[in-house]
């Protein structure tokens, strides 16, 4: 799987989730961005993740992500193994 | 850094100036306040009164001995200049601020002993401390007070700390100060007497056990130096040890050994020491007092009257 | 030694001399090694302040500083292996450890005594008399705070045991916080700190603001709830027991922000920034919204050790994972003040207090308060700042009533006379109180209340610093600790 398809993935699950349209995830893109970001929005955000890329994201990966680059960043890691 | 020093320095100083000058107006507010332990310390700074009996003692002073039949018996004029639960040390300090501001002796010294005379009390933790906050102004007093009331420097020499927490003398003081308000209340009492129109509140649990009094040799000194100033000048001093209520004498261990050494000293400077304490029959009764150290309203009288007839006897005013 | 007193006047004076003055007038003397010099002062002040009221228990702050820095280095050692897991769990028991055998040892033995009285087996269990540590609670946090953070990587171990114990003990933040946090307090000590004029001018004017709350307003209150919520047996009438909340809950908040602003104030003296407490929470406009400027140093800590890795390891039952995490959130916001019913109840209160917030998606971030053109709350915005207020006020009640019992009792005086006039106190303390609300809602958005730095007439300032003053000589005195002293 491609970077771009991760961001592509993402976009869609943050539309999802956080229930608007048109939110346009890039690496920087953080909690401050988007005013639907709260603790539980997130949470079922890391669900969705988990749900979508197959795979368990650990709570100190989690933690480690300050925005959506670290983010794609794990899930690259997780689903390509580099 | 050497800003912020000189600007702290700069505050610090406006600070203590402004402070300066609002302990001054509260101690001269106070100073027209007449309650009773203010009103007595005016009468001894401001020289208005010019006794030729002068009562000493603690709270045992203030409420066993009534001027008026001091007055009308012996024909002469009386005074109570008492501080509550003090020792003899202050006694002595209320002596020197009395000749301090005074020209006139007086002719006899009545010194109101009991048990507790002979130790140390620290006055600013006392009930009555506060009578203690505006004298601070006097140099004597602030020596004095450092040295033996618990006092600090900080009391003594920085603006307004000795009244910080005593909200009701600041609240006084100034109203006093700008007269906005007298705070001047009626007189509680005459002459530095105070009349206990009370029944006896002596409870059991105030005599569950035996305790025994210190006898600090320096305070036994300093009352050996009073005698002798007094004999020097050629004022008499009359020491009496006023009625205290026998279960409360039961109690303390060395009661008798006290009162030896108030006798030997009397009789080393040739005055006397008359004895009211059990077993003498104004104390064996508990319908006399109103608390086991103070008699009532009734009975002060009855012994301030037994009292001028034993100086009218032994002394010529 | 309170931080309101004149020997942490004596203390702060020494520390600032030998922390700057001597370092300055030794300016010339190459010596790199000023920073550890600094720190070596601030340890000394800190112990010294710490023995000063609790000397017994030095030797155990002592002890648990170097077990939990050698902890620290030995995660960081074995990243990525079973025994990193093992020592943070280690950090972790020790720490809550000693929090739950100091604080709660006697609740576990009383509370399974009553269990078994009330099955009808007696027991002979007695309580034991265990002396509490000063400030236990608060080191205890620090400290496991500083493992798990390096577990998880957001810091490198300590290789400074000086700054290390200097973390742990800092003397303004020792009796009752802010809980500093490891990554952002332990970097701080690396450098020398160079003296800077705006940030000690503000830290004074800080100090003062906290003095002002604590001596002035909370003393003040204090008489006046121990009259009635001080386990006596004056009546109250329910008017006047609704007067004593609110005034309980004044008189917490100018007592813990007071200390909060004036162990803040010493850090920036010291050039150390410490921990934000309070931001203004009477002007919350819900519950998660209160949480997030009441005691922040504390919450932020249970939502980042407690809160999110419950939220995590609940996350695939949604809201009701986020739910059950938050309740056990609060039990242990609770629980932290001490082992008691109250404290437990108080927790579980809030924590269903947020319920509905979670349920209608209103946990986020709450918007800035409306004004209108009177610089006051628009209607919409002050009713709910009200509803927040009385939620917590209520909340106050059950945290200051000792027992169960106290706690029915209280309420059981609202039946009678809630529409008599009630018993206020001493009216001057509600003026005060005033003052103190309205100068912190026209500075709602600064850092503290008394943040002046913008004024520019010098006279002025000195007016307001000197007028102050004045009102705390004349109103404080009544010298009382500090509530959260005992925590």
């Amino acid at each position: 799987m491609t970077e771009e398809e991760i961001y592509q993935k993402l976009t869609d699950l943050f539309c999802k989730t956080f229930k608007r349209d048109g939110i346009v995830v890039t690496a920087d893109t953080s909690a401050a961005d988007i005013p639907e970001w709260t603790s539980l929005t997130y949470m079922n955000l890391v669900f969705e993740i988990e749900q979508t890329f197959g795979f368990t994201v650990k709570l100190k990966d989690m933690m480690s992500w300050q925005r959506v680059g670290d983010m794609v960043q794990t899930i690259n890691r997780k689903v390509n193994g580099n | 850094m050497r800003q912020f020093i000189t600007k702290i320095v700069l505050f610090v100083i406006v600070a203590v100036v402004l402070g300066a000058a609002l302990d001054w107006a509260i101690t001269t507010g106070l100073h027209h306040r007449t309650d009773y332990v203010q009103e007595v310390w005016n009468d001894v700074m401001d020289s208005t009164v010019a006794p030729d009996l002068v009562v000493l003692g603690n709270c045992v002073a203030a409420h066993d001995h009534n001027p008026q039949i001091l007055d009308s018996i012996l024909g002469t004029d009386s005074y109570v200049f008492a501080m509550s639960n003090l020792t003899f040390p202050y006694h002595y300090f209320m002596w020197n601020m009395l000749r301090k501001y005074h020209t006139h002796d007086p002719k006899l010294v009545v010194l109101a002993l009991d048990y507790s005379d002979m130790s140390y009390r620290e006055a600013k933790t006392n009930m009555e401390n506060e009578q203690f906050l505006a004298l601070m102004c006097d140099r004597d007093a602030r020596r004095f007070l450092r040295q033996y009331g618990g006092y600090s420097w900080l009391d003594a020499y920085v603006p307004c700390y000795r009244y910080f927490g005593h909200h009701k003398r600041i609240k006084y003081g100034i109203y006093n100060f700008l007269g906005l308000k007298r705070y001047a209340g009626t007189p509680e009492h005459y002459k530095g007497y105070q009349g206990l129109d009370c029944p006896y509140n002596g409870h059991d649990e105030w005599f569950d056990g035996d305790f025994e009094q210190p006898i600090e040799q320096p305070v036994v000194a300093m009352l050996d130096t009073f005698l002798m100033d007094c004999n020097k000048s050629g004022v008499e001093v009359l020491m009496v040890l006023p009625p205290i209520v026998y279960e409360l004498s039961d109690r303390v261990v060395n009661e008798a050994e006290v009162y030896r050494v108030y006798d030997s000293l009397a009789s080393a400077h040739r005055f006397e020491c008359v004895h009211y304490v059990a077993p003498h029959w104004l104390s064996m009764d508990t319908n006399h007092f109103e608390s086991p150290n103070h008699l009532n309203k009734q009975m002060s009288d009855v012994y301030t009257t037994y009292l001028a007839h034993y100086i009218a006897t032994h002394y010529s005013l | 030694m309170a931080i309101n007193s004149l020997s942490f006047l004596v203390l702060i004076v020494a520390v600032f001399v030998l922390y700057y003055i001597v370092p300055s007038l030794l300016g010339h003397v190459q010596f790199k090694q000023w920073s550890t010099y600094q720190n070596i002062v601030l340890l000394l002040a800190s112990y010294f302040f710490y023995a000063y009221t609790d000397l017994l228990m030095l030797p155990l702050l002592l002890v648990v500083t170097v077990v939990f820095y050698f902890i620290g280095i030995g995660i960081e050692r074995h990243e990525d292996h079973p025994l990193a897991d093992r020592l943070l769990l280690l950090g972790i028991v020790l720490g809550v450890g000693m929090l739950v055998y100091f604080k709660y040892t006697n609740f576990f033995i009383q509370s399974f005594a009553n269990l078994l009285n009330c099955c009808g087996l007696h027991t002979s269990w007695h309580s034991l008399r265990i002396i509490v540590p000063l400030g236990i609670s608060f080191f205890t946090f620090r400290l496991v705070s500083y493992v798990i953070e390096v577990h998880r990587g957001m810091m490198s171990a300590s290789r400074d045991i000086l700054a290390f114990a200097t973390y742990v003990a800092f003397f303004p933040c020792m009796l009752s916080g802010p809980i500093d946090r490891p990554n952002v307090f332990i970097p701080q000590l690396g450098s020398r700190r160079q003296f800077q004029y705006p940030v000690a001018t503000d830290g004074l004017r800080q100090i003062l603001w906290g003095l002002f709350k604590k001596m002035v307003v909370a003393d003040g209150l204090a008489q006046y709830v121990d009259l009635y919520l001080g386990g006596g047996s004056v009546a109250a009438s329910g008017s006047t027991t609704i007067v004593v909340a609110l005034a309980y809950t004044f008189q917490i908040y100018a007592d813990f922000s007071g200390y909060s602003d004036m162990a803040i104030g010493v850090g920036k003296l010291l050039g150390l920034k410490v921990a934000k407490n309070f931001n203004y929470p009477f002007f919350a406009l819900n519950i998660a919204d209160f949480w997030r400027r009441w005691h922040m140093s504390l919450t932020t800590w249970v939502t980042d050790y407690v809160f999110t890795p419950l939220c995590f390891t609940f996350r695939k039952n949604r809201q009701w994972g986020m739910i059950a995490a938050i309740v056990i959130n609060f039990l242990i916001v609770g629980l932290w003040h001490g082992a008691s019913w109250n404290y437990v109840i108080y927790g579980l209160y809030h924590g269903l207090l947020f319920v509905p917030l979670i349920l209608m998606g209103k946990m986020g971030v709450a918007d800035e308060v409306q004004t209108n053109r009177l610089g006051l709350p628009r209607l919409k915005d002050f009713g709910r700042m009200l509803l927040t207020f009385v939620l917590v006020v209520f909340g106050m009640l059950i945290f200051r009533c000792t027992t169960v019992g106290q706690f029915t009792h209280e309420l059981s005086t609202l039946r009678h006379g809630l529409f008599t006039f009630p018993d206020i106190g001493a009216a001057v303390n509600w003026l005060f109180v005033v003052a103190m609300l309205m100068v912190e809602w026209l500075h709602r958005r600064r850092d503290h209340g008394l943040d002046l730095s913008d004024m520019r007439s010098t006279p002025l300032r000195w007016g307001i610093y000197l007028l102050i003053i004045l009102v705390v000589f004349l109103n404080g005195g009544e010298t009382t600790g500090f509530i959260y002293q005992v925590f």
